[in-house]
Protein backbone atom coordinates (compact mmCIF):
# COMPACT_ATOMS: atom_id res chain seq x y z
CA UNK A 1 0.00 0.00 0.00
CA UNK A 2 2.60 2.47 0.85
CA UNK A 3 4.72 1.61 -1.92
CA UNK A 4 1.85 2.14 -4.31
CA UNK A 5 1.32 5.48 -2.61
CA UNK A 6 5.08 6.39 -3.29
CA UNK A 7 5.01 4.91 -7.32
CA UNK A 8 1.74 7.96 -7.14
CA UNK A 9 3.31 10.65 -5.54
CA UNK A 10 7.04 10.18 -7.90
CA UNK A 11 4.86 9.77 -10.83
CA UNK A 12 2.76 13.10 -9.47
CA UNK A 13 6.10 14.67 -9.00
CA UNK A 14 7.46 13.87 -11.99
CA UNK A 15 4.06 15.17 -13.80
CA UNK A 16 4.43 18.55 -12.46
CA UNK A 17 8.20 18.82 -12.87
CA UNK A 18 7.33 18.11 -16.68
CA UNK A 19 4.45 20.98 -16.80
CA UNK A 20 6.60 23.53 -14.70
CA UNK A 21 9.13 22.94 -17.33
CA UNK A 22 7.34 22.79 -20.45
CA UNK A 23 5.86 26.24 -19.38
CA UNK A 24 9.14 28.03 -18.47
CA UNK A 25 9.78 26.93 -22.33
CA UNK A 26 6.85 28.19 -23.63
CA UNK A 27 7.44 26.67 -26.67
CA UNK A 28 5.46 22.65 -27.81
CA UNK A 29 8.19 21.76 -30.15
CA UNK A 30 10.79 22.25 -27.95
CA UNK A 31 9.20 20.57 -24.69
CA UNK A 32 5.18 20.01 -25.52
CA UNK A 33 3.16 19.76 -22.04
CA UNK A 34 1.87 16.45 -20.43
CA UNK A 35 -1.66 16.82 -21.41
CA UNK A 36 -0.46 17.95 -25.02
CA UNK A 37 1.80 14.86 -25.34
CA UNK A 38 -1.34 12.64 -23.77
CA UNK A 39 -3.67 14.07 -25.91
CA UNK A 40 -1.75 13.26 -29.20
CA UNK A 41 -1.48 9.82 -27.43
CA UNK A 42 -5.13 9.71 -27.76
CA UNK A 43 -5.19 10.71 -31.44
CA UNK A 44 -2.13 8.80 -32.23
CA UNK A 45 -3.95 5.56 -30.71
CA UNK A 46 -7.16 6.02 -32.58
CA UNK A 47 -5.24 6.31 -36.21
CA UNK A 48 -4.81 4.06 -38.70
CA UNK A 49 -1.59 2.27 -38.43
CA UNK A 50 -1.34 2.92 -34.10
CA UNK A 51 -1.67 -1.43 -33.42
CA UNK A 52 0.10 -2.32 -36.30
CA UNK A 53 3.09 -0.54 -35.33
CA UNK A 54 2.15 -1.39 -31.92
CA UNK A 55 1.94 -5.11 -32.74
CA UNK A 56 4.82 -5.38 -35.16
CA UNK A 57 7.05 -3.59 -33.11
CA UNK A 58 5.85 -6.29 -29.81
CA UNK A 59 6.19 -8.73 -32.03
CA UNK A 60 9.98 -7.93 -33.38
CA UNK A 61 10.80 -8.00 -29.67
CA UNK A 62 9.34 -10.68 -28.81
CA UNK A 63 11.07 -13.07 -31.45
CA UNK A 64 14.47 -11.63 -30.52
CA UNK A 65 13.97 -11.88 -26.85
CA UNK A 66 12.64 -15.74 -27.14
CA UNK A 67 15.39 -16.53 -29.58
CA UNK A 68 18.01 -14.89 -27.49
CA UNK A 69 17.19 -16.13 -24.95
CA UNK A 70 16.64 -19.56 -25.68
CA UNK A 71 20.56 -19.04 -27.27
CA UNK A 72 22.15 -17.74 -24.12
CA UNK A 73 20.35 -20.36 -22.06
CA UNK A 74 22.34 -23.50 -24.37
CA UNK A 75 25.40 -21.72 -24.14
CA UNK A 76 25.24 -20.10 -20.86
CA UNK A 77 25.18 -23.38 -19.07
CA UNK A 78 27.55 -25.08 -21.78
CA UNK A 79 29.91 -22.00 -20.77
CA UNK A 80 29.24 -22.34 -17.15
CA UNK A 81 30.05 -25.97 -16.88
CA UNK A 82 32.91 -26.45 -19.18
CA UNK A 83 36.07 -23.88 -19.27
CA UNK A 84 36.69 -23.93 -22.75
CA UNK A 85 33.34 -23.33 -23.89
CA UNK A 86 34.06 -20.24 -20.91
CA UNK A 87 36.82 -18.79 -22.64
CA UNK A 88 35.42 -19.18 -25.89
CA UNK A 89 33.13 -17.39 -25.29
CA UNK A 90 34.52 -14.68 -23.21
CA UNK A 91 35.93 -12.56 -25.86
CA UNK A 92 32.61 -12.69 -27.98
CA UNK A 93 30.74 -11.32 -25.07
CA UNK A 94 33.23 -8.88 -24.41
CA UNK A 95 32.87 -7.50 -28.41
CA UNK A 96 29.18 -7.64 -28.48
CA UNK A 97 28.88 -5.37 -24.84
CA UNK A 98 31.29 -2.65 -25.88
CA UNK A 99 30.46 -2.08 -29.65
CA UNK A 100 28.17 0.54 -29.83
CA UNK A 101 24.45 -0.40 -30.52
CA UNK A 102 24.11 2.32 -33.38
CA UNK A 103 27.00 0.24 -34.95
CA UNK A 104 25.53 -3.13 -34.82
CA UNK A 105 22.24 -1.31 -36.50
CA UNK A 106 24.50 0.14 -39.28
CA UNK A 107 25.55 -2.97 -40.06
CA UNK A 108 22.41 -4.74 -39.77
CA UNK A 109 20.94 -2.72 -42.27
CA UNK A 110 23.58 -3.94 -44.60
CA UNK A 111 22.75 -7.78 -43.85
CA UNK A 112 19.33 -7.75 -43.25
CA UNK A 113 16.10 -6.16 -44.41
CA UNK A 114 14.44 -3.79 -42.71
CA UNK A 115 12.24 -6.29 -40.92
CA UNK A 116 15.02 -7.80 -39.52
CA UNK A 117 17.57 -5.06 -38.57
CA UNK A 118 15.65 -4.70 -34.71
CA UNK A 119 15.22 -8.43 -34.08
CA UNK A 120 19.00 -8.73 -34.99
CA UNK A 121 19.88 -6.43 -32.84
CA UNK A 122 17.98 -7.05 -29.83
CA UNK A 123 19.23 -10.50 -30.04
CA UNK A 124 23.20 -9.22 -29.87
CA UNK A 125 21.98 -7.10 -26.97
CA UNK A 126 20.08 -9.64 -24.96
CA UNK A 127 22.38 -12.16 -25.34
CA UNK A 128 25.11 -11.21 -23.18
CA UNK A 129 22.91 -9.85 -20.33
CA UNK A 130 21.34 -13.20 -19.94
CA UNK A 131 24.35 -15.49 -20.72
CA UNK A 132 25.88 -13.65 -18.13
CA UNK A 133 23.50 -14.36 -15.81
CA UNK A 134 22.94 -17.93 -16.62
CA UNK A 135 27.17 -18.55 -15.95
CA UNK A 136 26.61 -17.16 -12.31
CA UNK A 137 23.79 -19.24 -12.22
CA UNK A 138 25.93 -22.31 -12.82
CA UNK A 139 28.38 -21.40 -11.46
CA UNK A 140 26.61 -21.04 -7.84
CA UNK A 141 24.74 -24.04 -7.92
CA UNK A 142 25.03 -25.92 -4.21
CA UNK A 143 28.17 -28.60 -4.93
CA UNK A 144 26.69 -30.46 -1.47
CA UNK A 145 23.18 -30.87 -3.77
CA UNK A 146 25.74 -32.24 -6.41
CA UNK A 147 27.86 -34.26 -3.95
CA UNK A 148 24.82 -35.86 -2.35
CA UNK A 149 23.25 -36.75 -6.19
CA UNK A 150 26.49 -38.35 -7.13
CA UNK A 151 26.59 -40.11 -3.78
CA UNK A 152 23.44 -41.23 -4.48
CA UNK A 153 24.06 -42.42 -8.02
CA UNK A 154 21.26 -39.72 -9.57
CA UNK A 155 21.60 -39.68 -13.40
CA UNK A 156 23.00 -37.23 -15.43
CA UNK A 157 19.77 -35.95 -17.01
CA UNK A 158 17.75 -35.74 -13.51
CA UNK A 159 20.86 -34.04 -12.08
CA UNK A 160 20.43 -31.26 -14.72
CA UNK A 161 16.61 -30.86 -14.75
CA UNK A 162 16.37 -31.27 -11.32
CA UNK A 163 19.32 -29.57 -9.39
CA UNK A 164 20.74 -27.21 -12.11
CA UNK A 165 17.45 -26.17 -13.81
CA UNK A 166 15.54 -24.53 -10.81
CA UNK A 167 18.98 -23.44 -8.97
CA UNK A 168 19.71 -21.38 -12.20
CA UNK A 169 15.44 -19.71 -12.13
CA UNK A 170 16.46 -16.81 -9.88
CA UNK A 171 19.38 -16.06 -11.94
CA UNK A 172 17.69 -16.36 -14.81
CA UNK A 173 15.04 -14.39 -14.02
CA UNK A 174 16.74 -10.93 -13.33
CA UNK A 175 18.67 -11.65 -16.38
CA UNK A 176 15.06 -11.70 -17.89
CA UNK A 177 13.95 -9.00 -16.44
CA UNK A 178 17.20 -7.17 -16.96
CA UNK A 179 16.69 -8.15 -20.99
CA UNK A 180 13.34 -7.51 -21.11
CA UNK A 181 14.24 -3.72 -20.69
CA UNK A 182 17.16 -3.53 -22.74
CA UNK A 183 14.74 -5.26 -25.48
CA UNK A 184 12.51 -2.31 -25.90
CA UNK A 185 15.20 0.17 -25.95
CA UNK A 186 17.15 -2.00 -28.79
CA UNK A 187 14.33 -2.65 -30.69
CA UNK A 188 12.75 0.18 -31.16
CA UNK A 189 16.36 2.43 -31.65
CA UNK A 190 17.10 -0.32 -34.35
CA UNK A 191 13.37 0.94 -36.01
CA UNK A 192 14.09 4.29 -35.63
CA UNK A 193 17.18 4.16 -38.06
CA UNK A 194 16.24 0.82 -40.06
CA UNK A 195 12.50 2.52 -40.33
CA UNK A 196 10.82 -0.97 -41.58
CA UNK A 197 6.84 -0.29 -42.84
CA UNK A 198 5.10 -0.45 -39.25
CA UNK A 199 6.97 0.59 -36.02
CA UNK A 200 6.98 2.31 -32.90
CA UNK A 201 10.77 2.96 -34.23
CA UNK A 202 9.31 4.49 -37.56
CA UNK A 203 6.63 6.16 -36.08
CA UNK A 204 9.32 8.31 -33.54
CA UNK A 205 11.36 8.89 -36.58
CA UNK A 206 8.43 10.57 -38.99
CA UNK A 207 7.09 12.74 -35.80
CA UNK A 208 10.73 14.05 -35.06
CA UNK A 209 11.25 14.78 -38.96
CA UNK A 210 7.96 16.73 -39.18
CA UNK A 211 8.74 18.43 -35.53
CA UNK A 212 5.56 16.81 -34.06
CA UNK A 213 7.50 16.53 -30.05
CA UNK A 214 4.22 16.36 -28.56
CA UNK A 215 3.76 12.80 -30.72
CA UNK A 216 7.70 12.08 -30.15
CA UNK A 217 6.52 12.08 -26.22
CA UNK A 218 3.26 9.90 -27.23
CA UNK A 219 5.47 7.34 -28.77
CA UNK A 220 7.60 7.30 -25.62
CA UNK A 221 4.71 6.72 -23.16
CA UNK A 222 3.74 3.85 -24.99
CA UNK A 223 7.19 3.09 -25.28
CA UNK A 224 7.50 2.61 -21.48
CA UNK A 225 4.31 1.30 -20.99
CA UNK A 226 5.30 -1.90 -23.09
CA UNK A 227 8.46 -1.52 -21.00
CA UNK A 228 6.92 -1.94 -17.54
CA UNK A 229 4.33 -4.62 -18.31
CA UNK A 230 7.07 -7.03 -19.59
CA UNK A 231 8.97 -6.57 -16.71
CA UNK A 232 6.63 -6.77 -14.35
CA UNK A 233 5.12 -9.87 -16.16
CA UNK A 234 8.63 -11.25 -16.00
CA UNK A 235 9.13 -10.22 -12.45
CA UNK A 236 5.63 -12.01 -11.55
CA UNK A 237 7.09 -15.44 -13.23
CA UNK A 238 8.43 -15.97 -9.61
CA UNK A 239 5.69 -16.56 -7.84
CA UNK A 240 5.14 -19.13 -10.04
CA UNK A 241 7.38 -21.51 -8.20
CA UNK A 242 5.66 -23.24 -5.87
CA UNK A 243 8.63 -23.24 -3.28
CA UNK A 244 8.80 -19.97 -3.61
CA UNK A 245 5.15 -19.14 -2.28
CA UNK A 246 3.82 -18.62 1.80
CA UNK A 247 1.58 -22.00 2.82
CA UNK B 1 31.01 -59.35 2.54
CA UNK B 2 32.28 -57.16 5.03
CA UNK B 3 34.12 -53.70 4.00
CA UNK B 4 37.60 -53.50 5.05
CA UNK B 5 40.46 -51.14 5.51
CA UNK B 6 43.66 -52.58 5.79
CA UNK B 7 46.56 -50.51 6.33
CA UNK B 8 45.07 -47.45 4.93
CA UNK B 9 47.48 -44.18 4.69
CA UNK B 10 45.93 -40.80 3.43
CA UNK B 11 48.29 -37.61 2.98
CA UNK B 12 46.92 -34.24 1.79
CA UNK B 13 50.27 -33.14 0.15
CA UNK B 14 52.58 -33.04 3.52
CA UNK B 15 49.81 -33.23 5.67
CA UNK B 16 49.30 -36.98 7.05
CA UNK B 17 45.30 -37.83 8.23
CA UNK B 18 44.66 -41.22 8.13
CA UNK B 19 47.74 -43.59 9.42
CA UNK B 20 48.04 -47.22 9.12
CA UNK B 21 43.88 -47.73 9.84
CA UNK B 22 42.56 -51.34 10.32
CA UNK B 23 39.11 -51.43 10.49
CA UNK B 24 35.94 -53.95 9.47
CA UNK B 25 32.65 -52.89 9.06
CA UNK B 26 30.34 -56.37 9.55
CA UNK B 27 27.47 -56.76 6.98
CA UNK B 28 23.77 -55.69 8.72
CA UNK B 29 25.27 -54.25 12.10
CA UNK B 30 26.28 -50.53 13.10
CA UNK B 31 29.49 -49.64 13.37
CA UNK B 32 30.79 -46.06 14.81
CA UNK B 33 34.00 -44.67 14.20
CA UNK B 34 34.57 -42.06 16.83
CA UNK B 35 37.07 -39.19 17.21
CA UNK B 36 37.56 -35.83 17.81
CA UNK B 37 36.73 -32.90 15.66
CA UNK B 38 38.73 -32.55 12.64
CA UNK B 39 40.60 -35.74 13.35
CA UNK B 40 40.00 -36.94 9.44
CA UNK B 41 36.65 -39.21 10.20
CA UNK B 42 34.85 -37.93 7.23
CA UNK B 43 38.11 -38.89 5.28
CA UNK B 44 37.13 -42.55 5.95
CA UNK B 45 34.07 -41.77 4.29
CA UNK B 46 35.17 -40.08 1.65
CA UNK B 47 37.42 -43.33 1.32
CA UNK B 48 34.33 -45.34 0.92
CA UNK B 49 32.47 -42.88 -1.73
CA UNK B 50 35.41 -42.32 -3.64
CA UNK B 51 36.10 -39.09 -2.89
CA UNK B 52 39.70 -39.11 -1.51
CA UNK B 53 42.13 -42.08 -2.38
CA UNK B 54 44.31 -43.66 -0.03
CA UNK B 55 47.81 -43.20 -0.78
CA UNK B 56 48.75 -46.67 0.53
CA UNK B 57 46.59 -50.06 1.87
CA UNK B 58 43.82 -51.76 0.60
CA UNK B 59 39.77 -50.99 0.62
CA UNK B 60 37.99 -53.99 0.21
CA UNK B 61 34.17 -54.84 0.00
CA UNK B 62 32.50 -51.75 -0.92
CA UNK B 63 33.33 -51.90 -4.84
CA UNK B 64 30.12 -51.25 -6.99
CA UNK B 65 27.58 -51.16 -3.88
CA UNK B 66 25.06 -48.93 -3.87
CA UNK B 67 25.34 -46.23 -0.98
CA UNK B 68 23.09 -44.11 0.98
CA UNK B 69 24.38 -41.33 2.94
CA UNK B 70 23.46 -39.22 5.73
CA UNK B 71 25.15 -35.40 5.91
CA UNK B 72 25.89 -32.96 8.53
CA UNK B 73 23.36 -31.21 7.34
CA UNK B 74 19.99 -32.79 5.27
CA UNK B 75 20.74 -31.73 1.71
CA UNK B 76 17.55 -31.50 0.48
CA UNK B 77 16.39 -29.72 -2.83
CA UNK B 78 14.32 -26.53 -1.94
CA UNK B 79 12.20 -26.67 -4.92
CA UNK B 80 11.31 -30.38 -4.19
CA UNK B 81 8.29 -31.63 -2.11
CA UNK B 82 9.34 -34.04 0.96
CA UNK B 83 8.11 -36.80 -1.21
CA UNK B 84 9.66 -35.42 -4.13
CA UNK B 85 13.09 -35.52 -2.16
CA UNK B 86 12.56 -39.11 -1.73
CA UNK B 87 11.73 -40.17 -5.34
CA UNK B 88 14.69 -38.14 -6.35
CA UNK B 89 16.99 -40.82 -5.62
CA UNK B 90 14.91 -43.84 -6.64
CA UNK B 91 15.97 -45.79 -9.39
CA UNK B 92 13.80 -45.23 -12.39
CA UNK B 93 12.68 -49.38 -11.73
CA UNK B 94 8.84 -50.35 -11.24
CA UNK B 95 6.10 -48.25 -11.93
CA UNK B 96 5.22 -44.82 -10.53
CA UNK B 97 2.76 -46.79 -8.29
CA UNK B 98 5.73 -48.76 -6.83
CA UNK B 99 7.65 -45.67 -6.18
CA UNK B 100 5.16 -43.81 -4.58
CA UNK B 101 4.22 -46.72 -2.51
CA UNK B 102 7.45 -47.02 -1.38
CA UNK B 103 7.52 -43.47 -0.50
CA UNK B 104 4.57 -43.50 1.42
CA UNK B 105 6.26 -46.90 3.28
CA UNK B 106 9.47 -44.64 4.68
CA UNK B 107 7.09 -41.50 5.18
CA UNK B 108 5.09 -43.14 7.49
CA UNK B 109 7.73 -45.16 9.60
CA UNK B 110 9.80 -41.24 9.99
CA UNK B 111 6.14 -39.56 10.73
CA UNK B 112 5.86 -37.82 7.92
CA UNK B 113 3.27 -38.60 6.01
CA UNK B 114 1.59 -35.34 7.12
CA UNK B 115 4.03 -33.01 5.32
CA UNK B 116 4.88 -35.49 1.93
CA UNK B 117 3.62 -32.30 -0.09
CA UNK B 118 5.69 -29.74 2.33
CA UNK B 119 8.69 -27.93 0.75
CA UNK B 120 12.18 -28.36 2.99
CA UNK B 121 11.59 -24.51 3.82
CA UNK B 122 8.74 -24.84 5.88
CA UNK B 123 10.34 -27.49 7.56
CA UNK B 124 12.08 -27.16 11.17
CA UNK B 125 15.63 -28.55 11.26
CA UNK B 126 14.88 -31.67 13.16
CA UNK B 127 12.19 -32.62 10.32
CA UNK B 128 14.75 -32.14 7.67
CA UNK B 129 16.79 -34.26 8.83
CA UNK B 130 14.18 -37.01 9.56
CA UNK B 131 13.09 -36.58 5.55
CA UNK B 132 16.98 -37.49 5.19
CA UNK B 133 16.83 -40.15 6.96
CA UNK B 134 14.05 -41.25 5.17
CA UNK B 135 15.95 -40.44 1.77
CA UNK B 136 18.84 -42.67 3.02
CA UNK B 137 16.37 -45.77 3.52
CA UNK B 138 14.22 -45.32 0.59
CA UNK B 139 17.13 -45.55 -1.50
CA UNK B 140 18.00 -49.10 -2.36
CA UNK B 141 21.10 -49.09 -0.67
CA UNK B 142 23.37 -51.23 0.87
CA UNK B 143 25.65 -49.41 2.72
CA UNK B 144 24.24 -46.36 4.37
CA UNK B 145 27.22 -43.52 5.35
CA UNK B 146 26.45 -41.11 8.18
CA UNK B 147 28.80 -38.13 8.78
CA UNK B 148 27.67 -36.96 11.94
CA UNK B 149 23.78 -36.07 10.81
CA UNK B 150 22.57 -35.51 14.65
CA UNK B 151 25.17 -32.94 15.21
CA UNK B 152 23.55 -29.44 16.26
CA UNK B 153 20.22 -31.14 17.57
CA UNK B 154 18.81 -30.63 20.85
CA UNK B 155 19.07 -33.53 23.13
CA UNK B 156 14.86 -34.36 22.92
CA UNK B 157 14.98 -34.23 19.27
CA UNK B 158 18.90 -36.53 18.77
CA UNK B 159 17.29 -38.88 20.88
CA UNK B 160 13.90 -39.53 19.08
CA UNK B 161 15.56 -39.48 15.51
CA UNK B 162 18.20 -41.44 16.66
CA UNK B 163 15.04 -44.12 17.83
CA UNK B 164 13.42 -43.65 14.58
CA UNK B 165 16.68 -44.51 13.54
CA UNK B 166 17.05 -47.43 14.98
CA UNK B 167 13.59 -48.64 14.50
CA UNK B 168 14.17 -47.99 10.43
CA UNK B 169 17.55 -50.02 10.86
CA UNK B 170 15.75 -53.10 12.62
CA UNK B 171 13.26 -53.43 9.72
CA UNK B 172 15.67 -52.92 6.81
CA UNK B 173 19.29 -54.10 8.53
CA UNK B 174 21.49 -51.94 6.34
CA UNK B 175 25.46 -52.19 6.58
CA UNK B 176 25.52 -48.96 8.60
CA UNK B 177 28.64 -46.57 9.25
CA UNK B 178 28.41 -43.71 11.52
CA UNK B 179 31.55 -41.19 12.27
CA UNK B 180 30.83 -38.87 15.06
CA UNK B 181 32.72 -37.20 17.81
CA UNK B 182 29.42 -37.68 20.31
CA UNK B 183 30.33 -40.62 22.75
CA UNK B 184 26.11 -40.84 23.60
CA UNK B 185 25.57 -41.71 20.35
CA UNK B 186 28.08 -43.92 20.00
CA UNK B 187 27.11 -45.87 22.77
CA UNK B 188 23.87 -45.70 21.52
CA UNK B 189 23.98 -46.74 18.03
CA UNK B 190 27.25 -49.12 17.87
CA UNK B 191 27.32 -52.58 17.40
CA UNK B 192 30.76 -52.37 16.99
CA UNK B 193 33.17 -48.79 18.24
CA UNK B 194 36.97 -47.73 16.58
CA UNK B 195 38.34 -45.10 18.20
CA UNK B 196 40.71 -42.76 16.24
CA UNK B 197 43.45 -40.52 17.79
CA UNK B 198 44.02 -37.12 16.96
CA UNK B 199 45.76 -36.52 13.49
CA UNK B 200 47.79 -38.15 12.09
CA UNK B 201 44.32 -40.21 12.93
CA UNK B 202 45.38 -44.19 13.73
CA UNK B 203 42.78 -46.58 15.73
CA UNK B 204 43.45 -46.73 19.21
CA UNK B 205 40.81 -48.56 21.13
CA UNK B 206 38.01 -51.06 19.44
CA UNK B 207 35.45 -53.11 20.85
CA UNK B 208 31.92 -54.56 20.01
CA UNK B 209 28.61 -54.11 22.26
CA UNK B 210 26.75 -57.11 22.50
CA UNK B 211 24.26 -55.83 24.77
CA UNK B 212 20.55 -54.63 22.96
CA UNK B 213 20.07 -51.07 22.70
CA UNK B 214 16.85 -50.66 24.89
CA UNK B 215 19.01 -50.98 27.23
CA UNK B 216 21.95 -48.54 26.58
CA UNK B 217 19.68 -45.27 27.37
CA UNK B 218 21.10 -42.34 28.79
CA UNK B 219 22.63 -42.09 32.12
CA UNK B 220 22.21 -46.03 32.32
CA UNK B 221 25.07 -47.91 34.18
CA UNK B 222 25.55 -49.85 30.91
CA UNK B 223 26.01 -47.17 28.77
CA UNK B 224 28.10 -45.27 31.56
CA UNK B 225 30.42 -48.09 31.51
CA UNK B 226 31.35 -48.16 27.88
CA UNK B 227 31.12 -44.00 27.83
CA UNK B 228 33.95 -43.95 30.39
CA UNK B 229 36.21 -46.34 28.50
CA UNK B 230 35.29 -44.14 25.31
CA UNK B 231 36.32 -41.10 27.62
CA UNK B 232 39.56 -42.84 28.57
CA UNK B 233 40.42 -43.48 24.95
CA UNK B 234 39.83 -40.22 23.42
CA UNK B 235 41.31 -37.88 26.49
Amino acid sequence: MKSKFLLLASTAVLLLLWKLVSLYMGSEIILPSPEAAFSSLVELSSGDHFLDSLLFTIKRGLIGFVLSASAALVIGIAAGENRIVFNLLKPMLTVIKTVPVLSIVLLAIIWFDTENVPIFVCFLVVFPVISANVIEGIKNVDPHLIEMARIYRVGKRRILFQIYFPSLIPYLLAGLSTASGVTWKAVIAAEVISMPRYAIGTGMQFSQIQLNTAELFAWTIVAIIISSISETFVMGLQYLLPWRRKL
Amino acid sequence: MSIKLQNISVNFGDLQILKNIDMGFNEGEISVVLGPSGCGKTTILNLLTSMNEAQEGVLSGIGERKISYLFQEPRLLPWLTVEGNLKFVLDEVGTADERDELCSRFLKMTDLSDYKNWYPGKLSGGMKQRVAIARAFAHSSDVILMDEPFQGLDLKLKLTLIDQFISLWKEERRTVILVTHDIHEAVKLADRIYVLSEKPAGVVDSFTIEEKREERSPGSPLSLKYESRLYKSLV
